[in-house]
C-alpha cells in the first residue's frame, strides 16, 4: 500500500474536489494497485478483482463530496472496496473449494507478482476462512491484513477503541486455528 | 492457542501471493472519472437551477393569486352565466387526442444455448421430480462411451466404477417419464457436460406440438419488456447473442436450450385462455429465460456460478436444488453481427458426493449428445439440478463440486474454474437464495406444473410473493402471472 502525507492528501481531495481530473487521476495511480490486492485476497479471483476495483472507484468519485477526512484516505477507499465485495457476494454466491486439492481455482490468467511464499491451496483453504468468520471479525482481519490498515485507524472508522481491535484480533486467530484445524485431513 | 500457531495464521494471512492488476485496470477507472466528477458538477448546477426555476414559478403563482383575488372583488352578480358560457370551448379542448401508433415491439433475445450431458445412459423406471407429480414423454439420452453405467435390479441405474482419474465416473442419466433425468450416485458420480460446436450429432427433437398462432388466437400483447426494447434499440451497441447470429450456428452447447422463445409461446397461449400442450413446455428452456443474464456482465473471462437451497415448495427438507450458471463477458456487437466465441473446449464437470446425495436429477430433456463448442461473448446459460439428499448434513460436508474447464481464446491457455456446495449452503431457506436462483428454480417448477398438468398453485403462490418484493423485476412480475394464470387463479 502506498503511504500518502495526510497534506498530500489533502491537496489531492481538494483539487479532486474542485473538479481537477489530473488530481483524480493521480489518486487512482497512488491507490489502485493496493485496493485491488484487498480485494483479490477477499474474492481470490482476479478478474473479479479488476472489476470490483473499478466499481469501488466509481462509488468513491459519487461518495467523495461525504468524506470527511477523519480517516486516512485510503481507509475510507477500503472500506468501499469491502463494502462492494460483500454486495457483489450477497447477490449470486459462489462457492469455492476447501478441502479438495484438485478444485482451486486456477483460472487466474496473469501471473502473480510476489513470489508465491503461501501453497496456494492452503491460501484457499485460510481465504475460505476468513470469509466464515463473523462480519466484525471478518472486516477487521481484512481491514487489517489484506488492506493494511493499522489498528488504530481501523479503531477510527469502527469507531471503537484499539483495546477492542486487538480483542477481536485475537478472537479471529481462534477461530480461524479451530476452523483450519477441522478442515485439517 | 499457542504464540506460535498464532504467528502462523498471522504469516499465511500476511504473505499470500497476489497477481498484478490487469494492465487496463488504471485506464478503466480513469475513464470513469470525467463521467462522474462531472456528475457532481451537473448535479450542483442542476440544484441551483432548479432552485432558480422555483423561485420563478413562486413569483408566478402569487401574481395569479393575487389578480384571482382582485377579479373576484370586482366581478359583478351574473359571474356564473359568465363561467357557464366559458365552459364551453374548455370541454372542446379535452377532447381525446387522435391515438398515436406504438413503435412495434422489438424483441429481446437472449443467448439459445442448448446443454448436452454427456453421462451415462439410463432407463430407471422410478422418475425423479422435481415436485411431486408425474410427467409424461421420455427423453433420448445418448450414450457416453466413457461413461458408461447399468440399471440395477430395481431398475434404478448406478455408476460403474471406471476408475478414470482416480473416481467412479458414473454419470447417471435415467431416462423418465417427463424427460427428467434421474440418477443414484455411486461413490463419486461425476456427470461430464461437454460443450462442442460443429459436427454435432443431433438427435432429431421429436415434432413439438406447434402452439397455437398468436395471429389466429389473439394478438400478441405488446409487454412492458418489449417497449422498453423497442425503446433502447436503437441505442445500444451491444446486443445478447441470437442463435441465428452465431458463427457456427451451434444449436446445443451444453445441451440446455434456452429459448426464450419457447416461453413466449407458452406465454401466449396462456393468455389467450388455454393450457399449453405439455410437448410444448421445455422446463430448460423456462429455467434459462427466467434466469436469464447478469445483473452486470463481466467485461472479460468466463464465469461459473453456483448455488443451492432447499426446494422452493414442498415440506420435505431433503430435497435440494443445484444451480450452475456460466456467464461469458459481454463484448459490443453491431446490430446483426455476429457474437465472437471467448473460449473453446469449454467442459463441464459435476461431482456429487455420495454420502450427502442419494440421487440427483437433471432438470430438463435435451438429448445428450457429447459435443465440443465455444463460448461466444453474451452468453448465459443455466442448468438445474433437482437433489435427495441424505440428511442431516454437515455444514462443511461437500454436497457436489462443479468443474468448468475451457481454453481461453484471449490467451490460449487451460482453465479450469471449480467451485463446491457444502452442506451450509442447503441449510438456509430458499427464500434467502439470490434473486436468479430463486426465478431459476420456480421457472422449473412451473414449467413441471405445465408438463403434469396440475394446477401449480403453490409456485403461482411463491411468485407472487418473489414479485411483491421486488416490484421493479420484470422476470418476477412476468413469472407471477403466468403462474397464477396457469393455476386458474387471475389477479
Amino acid at each position: 500500500m502506498t503511504t500518502t502525507p495526510w497534506s498530500e492528501e489533502q491537496r489531492l481531495l481538494a483539487a479532486i474536489r474542485a473538479g481537477d481530473n489530473a488530481a483524480a487521476e493521480e489518486l487512482v495511480e497512488r491507490t489502485y494497485s493496493a485496493v485491488f490486492a484487498s480485494i483479490y485476497r477477499l474474492c481470490g479471483d482476479s478478474d473479479l478483482a479488476a472489476d470490483l476495483t473499478q466499481e469501488t472507484y466509481q462509488k468513491a468519485w459519487g461518495a467523495l463530496s461525504g468524506f470527511d477526512g477523519r480517516s486516512q484516505l485510503f481507509t475510507w477507499l477500503y472500506r468501499i472496496a469491502y463494502t462492494t465485495f460483500l454486495n457483489h457476494i450477497r447477490r449470486p454466491r459462489r462457492m469455492t473449494s476447501l478441502d479438495e486439492p484438485d478444485s482451486i481455482d486456477v483460472a487466474d490468467e496473469t501471473p502473480p507478482a510476489d513470489e508465491v511464499l503461501v501453497d496456494q491451496e492452503e491460501a484457499e483453504h485460510l481465504r475460505e476462512a476468513v470469509m466464515k468468520l463473523p462480519e466484525d471479525l471478518r472486516f477487521t482481519v481484512t481491514a487489517h491484513f489484506w488492506g493494511g490498515l493499522p489498528v488504530k485507524e481501523i479503531a477510527r472508522i469502527e469507531d471503537i477503541t484499539t483495546v477492542a481491535i486487538r480483542k477481536r484480533l485475537h478472537k479471529a486467530f481462534s477461530l480461524l486455528e479451530s476452523m483450519l484445524h477441522e478442515e485439517a485431513p | 492457542m499457542t504464540s506460535k500457531r498464532k504467528a502462523e495464521i498471522q504469516r499465511k494471512l500476511t504473505l499470500a501471493a497476489v497477481p498484478r492488476p490487469p494492465e487496463d485496470l488504471a485506464d478503466r477507472i480513469k475513464a470513469d472519472i470525467p463521467k462522474y466528477l462531472n456528475i457532481e458538477a451537473e448535479r450542483a448546477r442542476f440544484s441551483r437551477s432548479v432552485g432558480f426555476n422555483l423561485r420563478i414559478a413562486a413569483s408566478i403563482i402569487v401574481l395569479l393569486s393575487s389578480l384571482a383575488a382582485v377579479l373576484f372583488l370586482i366581478i359583478p352578480d351574473d359571474a356564473p352565466m359568465t363561467m357557464t358560457t366559458l365552459s364551453a370551448p374548455r370541454a372542446k379542448q379535452s377532447m381525446p387526442a387522435p391515438a398515436v401508433p406504438k413503435p412495434a415491439p422489438v424483441p429481446t433475445e437472449e443467448v439459445h444455448v442448448d446443454i448436452v450431458q454427456q453421462a451415462a445412459a439410463s432407463n430407471a423406471n422410478e422418475p425423479v421430480r422435481l415436485a411431486e407429480a408425474s410427467t409424461p414423454a421420455s427423453p433420448r439420452i445418448a450414450r457416453d462411451e466413457r461413461s458408461r453405467s447399468r440399471a440395477d435390479d430395481d431398475g434404478e441405474v448406478q455408476g460403474v466404477a471406471g476408475g478414470v482419474e482416480g473416481g467412479v465416473v458414473g454419470g447417471v442419466a435415467g431416462g423418465v417419464a417427463g424427460g427428467v433425468i434421474s440418477g443414484v450416485a455411486s461413490e463419486r458420480e461425476r456427470v461430464v457436460v461437454t460443450a462442442e460446436a460443429p459436427a454435432i450429432d443431433f438427435a432429431p427433437q421429436p415434432p413439438a406440438e406447434a402452439p397455437p398462432a398468436p395471429a389466429a388466437m389473439a394478438p400478441r400483447p405488446e409487454t412492458s419488456a418489449a417497449r422498453r426494447s423497442a425503446a433502447t434499440s436503437g441505442v445500444s451497441l451491444t446486443t445478447e447473442a441470437y442463435a441465428a447470429d452465431l458463427p457456427l450456428r451451434p444449436e446445443s452447447v451444453f445441451g440446455i436450450t434456452v429459448d426464450p422463445e419457447v416461453f413466449r409461446r407458452i406465454k401466449t397461449t396462456i393468455e389467450s385462455g388455454h393450457r399449453p400442450s405439455p410437448a410444448t413446455v421445455n422446463v430448460e428452456a423456462l429455467v434459462n429465460y427466467f434466469a436469464g443474464a447478469p445483473s452486470r456482465r463481466a467485461k472479460r473471462g468466463v464465469r461459473l456460478e453456483t448455488e443451492a437451497s432447499p426446494a422452493p415448495v414442498g415440506a420435505n427438507g431433503h430435497r435440494g436444488i443445484l444451480r450452475f450458471t456460466i456467464d461469458t463477458a459481454m463484448i459490443a456487437v453491431p446490430e446483426h453481427g455476429t457474437v465472437p466465441p471467448i473460449a473453446k473446449d469449454a467442459r463441464l464437470e459435476i461431482d456429487f458426493n455420495r454420502d450427502a446425495v442419494e440421487r440427483f436429477t437433471p432438470i430438463g430433456d435435451s438429448p445428450t449428445t457429447p459435443q465440443e463448442s465455444a463460448l461466444l461473448h453474451n452468453l448465459s446459460v443455466t442448468g438445474l439440478y433437482a437433489l435427495d439428499l441424505r440428511m442431516p448434513l454437515k455444514a462443511s460436508q461437500r454436497v457436489a463440486t462443479i468443474r468448468l474447464h475451457y481454453r481461453s481464446i484471449p490467451d490460449g491457455k487451460t482453465h479450469t474454474i471449480t467451485h463446491d456446495v457444502r452442506g451450509s449452503d442447503l441449510s438456509k431457506p430458499w427464500t434467502s437464495a439470490s434473486r436468479r436462483h430463486r426465478l431459476a428454480s420456480l421457472g422449473a417448477l412451473w414449467g413441471e406444473s405445465l408438463r403434469n398438468s396440475s394446477s401449480g398453485t403453490d409456485v403461482a403462490k411463491r411468485a407472487e410473493e418473489l414479485a411483491s418484493q421486488a416490484p421493479n423485476d420484470e422476470r418476477a412480475r412476468e413469472l407471477a402471472e403466468v403462474a397464477v394464470a396457469s393455476s386458474g387463479g387471475s389477479r
